[in-house]
């Protein structure tokens, strides 16, 4: 009977620690994908600024191109992109009002916010970025 | 026959004790290199396109693009093709008037390197697209059949030089 107890406590024992060992390996290849998503989300944060600068000479023309890009949940209001896992991300520009910059200059903040969509439908922040524009003299 | 459990199951536990650590210590040992693999390949990948970007500052002209290779005149006159030479980011850099050639080999473990050149709006600011994949290969890794890691970066580039000349 104690060596019957015995083996079922040993066995037990092992058990755990192999689902423990399994749990562990999966969360391992959960954050390689994770910080792949996470390095998508920023490359695609720097493209978008990429093209904010493009269309950085057309300064009058800000409002025009992106001034309608500031929400995520209308497929209007926002720019995609699917990455080479097949995730898709999502960013939004917010423009602010011109203002006064670093030496004198004026210009206007852009802020580039990158999504990804959780299975559930929801949207998750990944990254935000700040670049200025400044007004051509 | 009568099993003697008692003498029997100590053994057994114990051995499997013994394989269960050392188990434990292999599967510790793969981890911690699988960790530093899929890092490492994804930094290689970020990498390239931070020095592809820093050689698209100088782009003057076009000369030729396609899938898998970016060439283009420099603002100091060379002539540089980018494209992948099995594993390796190759810079090839022609100078005509001083008939002077150079190549610079980056081993960015690469799997794929590739180009596309676009306009904004058709007509608008060029845009070039870099995509780059990077992998590990099986002997990098420890343990029977280890997994080869694949990580990819993929940027926008506004070519502004090219754009106000």
């Amino acid at each position: 009977m104690g060596q019957t107890l015995l083996a079922l406590a040993a066995i037990s024992l092992f058990m755990y620690t192999a689902v423990n060992v399994n749990r562990t390996h999966v969360a391992a290849v959960g954050e390689t994908v994770a910080k792949q998503q996470v390095s998508n989300a920023i490359n695609y944060a720097q493209s978008v600024s990429e093209l904010i600068y493009a269309q950085g000479q057309f300064y009058a023309n800000l409002d025009t191109r992106f001034g309608s890009l500031n929400d995520v949940n209308s497929p209007s209001g926002r720019l995609s992109y699917v990455t080479t896992l097949g995730d898709s991300l999502f960013a939004t520009i917010e423009l602010a009002p011109e203002e006064p910059l670093i030496h004198g200059a004026y210009g206007r903040v852009a802020t580039i916010q990158v999504y990804s969509q959780e299975s559930g439908g929801s949207f998750r922040s990944r990254v935000s970025l700040l670049v200025t524009i400044i007004r051509p003299d | 026959m009568n099993i003697q459990l008692d003498i029997v199951l100590p053994p057994i536990i114990v051995g499997t004790l013994i394989l269960l650590i050392m188990g434990l210590n292999r599967l510790m040992m793969e981890s911690n290199t699988d960790a530093r693999l899929s890092k490492d390949v994804q930094q290689f990948a970020n990498t390239a396109l931070l020095v592809i970007q820093e050689e698209l500052r100088d782009v003057d002209a076009i000369v030729e693009v396609n899938d898998s290779t970016f060439s283009f005149r420099s603002a100091t006159a060379d002539t540089i093709h980018i494209f992948r030479d099995n594993r390796e980011m190759i810079f090839l850099r022609r100078n005509a008037a001083l008939n002077v050639q150079d190549t610079t080999r980056y081993a960015a473990r690469l799997a794929d390197l590739r180009f596309t050149l676009s306009q904004l709006d058709g007509t608008g600011p060029f845009m070039l697209r870099v995509r780059v994949a990077s992998e590990s290969l099986p002997q990098e890794g420890v343990g029977i059949n280890p997994p080869r890691y694949r990580a990819f970066a993929s940027r926008d580039f506004y070519l502004r030089n090219l754009d106000f000349n």
